[in-house]
């Protein structure tokens, strides 16, 4: 009681000496904002100044309150400065929970740093990090950033998830014969538009804004965020002008950054003519040429010119043996072209989580370069930085999204495939021999497609023997066996297959008397994390779709009897779907268990959410079946 | 700490014996038979070999600019799979500050046989090598090789000039691949005398030629990964570390030698010494609770919990101070020397016997008393005496107790700081684990439960289950059982502020069992939070490391309803290690419609040699057996 009237001693003491104090005391924030939030922004003044083809300013003012620890990444400041984008100026004030100031931190106070994970540093890091002795704090950004130079313009996010808004204003100025266009996003926040004689000026004001959730395993946040994206008409980077009014214009833009990256050398040319001439289609050849990319080419991340827009040459790629993303594919399009094959370069956003692109509303929101050869059906895909993928494959970091299509006649908006269980297939078949003992020698064979394959390609196959081992017996939960024996395909086969064999001393999970309990299989066949929840606001994203096929034959030696069997279990659903047989023959002594698991879609919409939970507490009911055998 | 092998270390001084260097193939000049090989025969299925690994270091004296070191390294590899092409991007950070150090004389190539079997060389060119500052203090040289894939063979040498004749830098022999041929060359001045530190397990041939140049090789080299429960691979990694003793030029004298004298040079140290003279201000609010303080512990306490909740700590291990306790207590973000100098200097304010102490957390890397390398430490704690009663503390910690050694410096030696008392002390402490849940479940007729419980975590539990609470992790970790299926329907917690007492969790809980064919299966281990065997490797390297003796004792009662009844009545289990280290006792009885269990895994040891794993691997492997057996009910 005695803490809680100091406060209100302290707190009127406080407010009285300065009314502003207001939005730095925690304490002052309506309980209404507080329900559901980690941080709660109590002001914040953010303008964007366009000033002409290639420059503008940003400037920041954001009081934040920081409830607890799950904000606090909002405590950081950071940016990166490159060519293009320059930090300006910076200050950092940081507020107790009374409102009182502590510290102001100047730009001069903040750690630079040169960042690149590639070989040239990409720009120059600027950070600071206030800490928080405890919370709730408050803190105070101001900063502005000078743009020289334009690509994209800063999107708003009037609320990120977890965090309320007492009050924010976001503006942008522009000259009116600059135009620019705006797109607001999950939210209707329309701007107060003035214009006053050349100068057009956009006003969002939003205030008591309550906070809100973000669901686990529901795509991109991105795609919920109530925000306001901002596209520049004309632009210019560097000495590159550009229009991005339409798809069509960035493609042209693009073509101007590529010209005159694409030629090979003669001798070079006759060498890719010579290394296709016995292909009998085009097909064929671009996958000699793409197959020899794999082999020979490895992805080496260099950002270098127009904010790592400008491809190396083919002809560096050629020579040098490696690339990042757009060099390898302008040179596998040039190598294609030396064999008279037409193809495409894709820029594309490349994530598991990918971000809407609004066919109407052109914009820069790209970090990946593909390549695709157009046919009538079933157009060729090429990832030009996996050495792993098969020939005209994407995985589901590119797959089910839209990118831009790089023609002679500029862009086009198209799609990549869409992703298909069926391509994702796992198949497991294990024979276990059961001593009389409970002993047991197992072998297993799995074949795999698609991701899986993909995964183990990337992380499994070049490990040691014994790595290999950890890594077969973590992964899936493996139980634990005494011996274990792993061989897998040689190369990159398609199915990639793993085969083990396996001793354990104790191959049953435990006993009751002369009853058994063996498991129906020696892994979890099914994984996947659903949360368990009553309501379900946004749908649920698988990683990607897939099925799962697995054969379990227990034969078992004399003395050993059924006691009991689980029931065939049968679980469908449009969107997934398990079944699992077992079987019992007497005369050669063996249990069979089948199982078939079907991931079908990847996103589960809302609605069907306790469907989804269903078909999941089903799954795991079988999982944790027992086969019941009675020792005689 | 009896129970851990030292790993070999050899001190000896620069007098060596014998011969000179191996002779080494040309640069870029390469073995067909290296060309074609497909396996490492000393380390198969390796993703690359490191065939040539060899540093040379010279002292030079350069008019106007004094003693340079001089460092000519070269390195070979072979790539034998994919994952190992990354290899060929070379990023090399140096200390370019003041032109302190540099890096020149780049020099790559590649080797790969072509169709007809002819070695093809690709050389790396000078415009493909960059350079690029990384902060105010560090440089990096960045390339990468052209032309590699599976099968070439690539090499590259640089020369790094550092301006400091000091330190000798270390030199591991080992990587985390397999190295086929490694050599360290030094020439150094007699003026200069250095004592020699090596780790390794397998031979190391020392050579001195007629120049009077040292020699330290080691050949087949097998690679060395990270393994569960071990202080870290860097100090397993087989090496040799040097320290300058003696500086005896004409004209000049300079002689390292003595704890003594260490401690005295960081007294006088601004950064060390000159830290802790500086005042903390604004701790008016500390003033006020150490007035109510009674006893000297008290005060202790108060402290360093002042400090401990008021810093942040921004990872950065450290003995000196950055910008000063001003400074930092200024940010309120500081490194670990920082923190502690403000505990030191705030307890020493209170009349509280507090010092500096140097350690050398775990995985650094333990300290050899004998020789006094400064640089063997890499952080500051207080040590503080109260009468006879010792605290080591680390205000860094946020939840470790005042009255518990920081477990990361437990067992081993550290360096108290103090000219009059100062010197090496051992760390020892009978802290320990210690996690006691007591639960009770109510079944129903339709195998549908509900439950209570009391979980204690006390000693170094406690900080570990408070950080858990105070990161809104402990539900997700409590609900997470095998052969179960749990929801947490409720958590309060006691003791929260008292940290002399176990951190109390009392939760409510309900669920359903697990059945199959008209049985009902009940798991004993419920809330434990041990997950999965974590030894599941055949072999292994580095010494097992548990960090402190542990506890769990689970004592649970299971309520069946009138139409259950025990299928068969469990075995009592008990299980130990030969030497009783490890003693795991399950006891179970039935009282009418009442189960009941005591579940007790006592570690009392806190650690293993390597050798011993095949023992505590397969006493991990039965003791997971033993949790993963259910009490099997059947309907009557």
């Amino acid at each position: 009681m005695k803490n809680v009237i100091s406060i209100g001693v302290l707190l009127f003491i406080a407010v009285s000496a300065n009314a502003q104090l207001d939005i730095y005391s925690a304490l002052t924030i309506p309980d209404s904002l507080k329900k559901a939030a980690d941080m709660v922004i109590r002001d914040e003044y953010t303008k964007f100044t366009l000033k002409d083809l290639n420059s503008a300013k940003l400037e920041v003012h954001k009081v934040v309150t920081i409830l607890n620890d799950n904000a606090k990444e909002e405590l950081d400041f950071f940016f990166h400065s490159d060519k293009f984008h320059v930090l300006d100026d910076a200050e950092i004030k940081v507020y107790d929970l009374l409102g009182q100031k502590k510290n102001t931190y100047s730009k001069k106070e903040m750690t630079s740093l040169n960042y690149g994970e590639g070989l040239v540093p990409e720009g120059k890091l600027t950070y600071f990090d206030v800490a928080a002795p405890s919370y709730p704090i408050t803190v105070e950004f101001n900063y502005s950033i000078k743009f020289k130079g334009i690509l994209s313009f800063p999107s708003n996010y009037f609320q990120i998830p977890y965090q309320a808004v007492q009050h924010s204003v976001f503006e942008v100025e522009a000259p009116a014969d600059l135009s620019f266009r705006y797109k607001i996003l999950n939210c209707n926040y329309q701007p107060e538009i003035t214009k006053k004689g050349n100068i057009d000026l956009y006003r969002w004001d939003t205030k008591n804004l309550t906070a809100y959730k973000f669901e686990k395993h529901s795509g991109a946040s991105e795609n919920y965020i109530p925000k306001v994206l901002l596209a520049p008409n004309k632009f210019q980077l560097d000495e590159y002008d550009g229009d991005m009014t339409s798809w069509k214009n960035f493609g042209d833009w693009i073509n101007k950054l590529y010209q005159k990256t694409s030629e090979l050398k003669d001798d070079r040319k006759l060498f890719y003519a010579d290394m296709v001439k016995n292909a009998g289609t085009d097909i064929e050849k671009a996958a000699i040429l793409y197959r020899y990319l794999q082999n020979n080419m490895r992805y080496v991340s260099i950002q270098l010119g127009i904010g790592g827009w400008r491809p190396f040459t083919a002809g560096f790629v050629d020579e040098k043996k490696y690339g990042d993303c757009k060099a390898l594919s302008n040179y596998l399009k040039s190598a294609l072209d030396a064999v008279g094959i037409k193809s495409n370069l894709i820029i594309i956003y490349r994530d598991y989580q990918y971000k809407n692109v609004d066919e109407k509303f052109p914009m820069n929101d790209f970090n990946h370069v593909l390549l695709c050869i157009p046919q009538p059906k079933d157009t060729v895909w090429l990832e030009c930085t996996s050495t792993t993928l098969p020939f005209s494959y994407l995985d589901e970091t590119t797959l089910n999204r839209k990118g831009v299509m790089i023609t002679d006649n500029g862009g086009v908006l198209v799609n990549t495939p869409k992703s298909n269980y069926k391509n994702n297939t796992e198949s497991i078949r294990t024979n276990i021999d059961v001593t009389d003992e409970g002993e047991a020698k197992a072998v297993t064979s799995c074949k795999l497609q698609g991701e899986g394959r993909d995964i183990l390609l990337m992380r499994f196959h070049d490990m040691k023997d014994d790595e290999k081992r950890k890594y077969f017996i973590m992964s899936n939960e493996w139980k634990q066996p005494d011996i274990l024996d792993i061989t897998t395909s040689a190369g990159k086969g398609n199915p990639y297959t793993v085969d083990a064999k396996m001793a354990y001393e104790k191959i049953f999970s435990f006993k009751a008397g002369n009853k058994y309990f063996f498991e129906p299989r020696l892994y979890r066949v099914f994984n996947e994390d659903i949360p368990e929840t009553e309501k379900r606001v946004s749908d649920y994203y698988f990683t990607y779709p897939y099925q799962s096929i697995d054969t379990t034959v227990y034969h078992f030696a004399q003395g050993f009897n059924v006691e009991n069997l689980p029931k065939d279990k049968s679980v469908n659903f449009s969107f997934a779907t398990y079944n699992c047989v077992y079987k019992w023959d007497m005369a050669t002594r063996t249990v069979s268990v089948y199982a078939a698991l079907q991931i079908k879609e990847r996103i589960i919409a809302a609605a069907d959410y306790s469907k989804l939970l269903s078909f999941k507490k089903q799954v795991t009911d079988d999982m944790n079946e027992k086969l019941v055998m009675k020792k005689e | 700490m009896n129970l851990y092998t030292l790993f070999t270390t050899f001190l000896i001084g620069l007098c060596l014996s014998s011969t000179a260097q191996d002779k080494l193939p040309s640069f870029g000049q390469v073995d067909k038979a290296d060309l074609e090989m497909k396996d490492c025969d000393f380390d198969p299925g390796a993703e690359a070999i490191v065939l040539i690994d060899v540093g040379e270091l010279k002292f030079a004296y350069v008019e106007n600019i004094g003693w340079l070191a001089e460092v000519n390294y070269r390195v070979r590899i072979k790539v034998l799979k994919a994952s190992a092409l990354n290899r060929a991007q070379v990023k090399m950070a140096y200390y370019s500050k003041n032109r302190n150090q540099d890096i020149s004389n780049i020099s790559g190539v590649s080797v790969n046989l072509d169709g007809s079997g002819n070695a093809v060389e690709a050389a790396l060119e000078k415009k493909s090598i960059f350079n690029k500052q990384i902060d105010k203090e560090r440089s990096e040289v960045s390339f990468a090789l052209p032309d590699v894939r599976i099968g070439t063979v690539f090499e590259y040498k640089y020369k790094l000039t550092k301006k400091s004749f000091g330190t000798i830098p270390a030199w591991n022999f080992q990587q985390s691949i397999p190295v086929r041929y490694s050599a360290y060359n030094l020439f150094i001045p007699e003026y200069f005398k250095f004592t020699v530190q090596m780790t390794k397990r397998q031979e190391m041939e020392s050579k001195q030629d007629k120049y009077k140049s040292a020699w330290y090789i080691m050949r087949n080299v097998p690679g060395l990964k990270d393994e569960p429960y071990s202080t870290g691979r860097d100090t397993y990694l087989q090496r040799v570390e040097f320290q300058l003793s003696k500086i005896d030029a004409p004209n000049y004298y300079y002689e390292k030698g003595t704890w003594t004298k260490i401690i005295e040079e960081l007294m006088d140290d601004e950064d060390f010494g000159g830290a802790l003279k500086k005042k903390v201000k604004g701790t008016d609010d500390l003033e006020m609770q150490l007035s109510n303080a009674k006893t000297v512990r008290e005060k202790i306490r108060i402290i360093y919990k002042y400090v401990q909740s008021n810093m942040q700590w921004n990872d950065n291990y450290g003995i000196y101070s950055d910008n000063g306790i001003k400074d930092a207590w200024d940010k309120k973000n500081a490194g670990i020397a920082d923190i502690n100098f403000i505990l030191i200097r705030l307890l020493q304010n209170a009349d509280v016997d507090a010092k500096p102490l140097l350690a050398s957390t775990k995985e650094n890397g333990a300290i050899n008393t004998i020789f006094p390398f400064l640089r063997q430490f890499n952080c500051v704690m207080a040590y503080v005496s109260d009468g006879d009663k010792r605290y080591i503390m680390n205000a860094a910690d946020k939840y470790n107790s005042f009255d518990e050694v920081p477990y990361d410096v437990l067992y081993t030696n550290a360096l108290v700081v103090d000219k009059a008392q100062g010197g090496v002390v051992g760390i020892n402490s009978d802290g320990k684990y210690s996690s006691r849940i007591f639960f009770t479940v109510r079944l129903d007729a339709d195998a549908k439960f509900s439950g209570n419980a009391t979980l204690n975590a006390a000693g170094y539990a406690r900080n570990i289950r408070e950080s858990t609470y105070k990161s809104s992790k402990l539900k997700s970790l409590l609900e997470d059982n095998e052969g179960i299926a749990i929801k947490v329907d409720s958590i309060s917690v006691k003791n929260e502020k008292d940290e002399l007492l176990p951190f109390e969790q009392n939760i409510q809980f309900s669920g359903a069992i697990q059945s199959s064919g008209g049985y009902f299966f009940l798991p004993y281990g419920l809330f434990t939070g041990m997950g999965k065997n974590p030894f599941v490797e055949d072999n292994r390297v580095m010494d097992i490391d548990f960090d402190y003796p542990k506890k769990f004792v689970i004592t649970g009662s299971y309520v069946l309803p009138e139409n259950f009844t025990v299928s068969d009545l469990p075995k009592n289990v008990k299980m130990l290690l030969p030497d009783t280290s490890i003693v795991l006792i399950r006891q179970t009885q039935v009282d009418d419609n009442i189960i009941s269990f005591r579940f007790t895994l006592d570690f009392s040891a806190p650690g293993y040699a390597a050798e011993s794993y095949p023992y505590i691997k397969e006493f991990f492997k039965k003791m997971y057996e033993v949790l993963d057996e259910r009490i099997v009910l059947k309907k009557k």
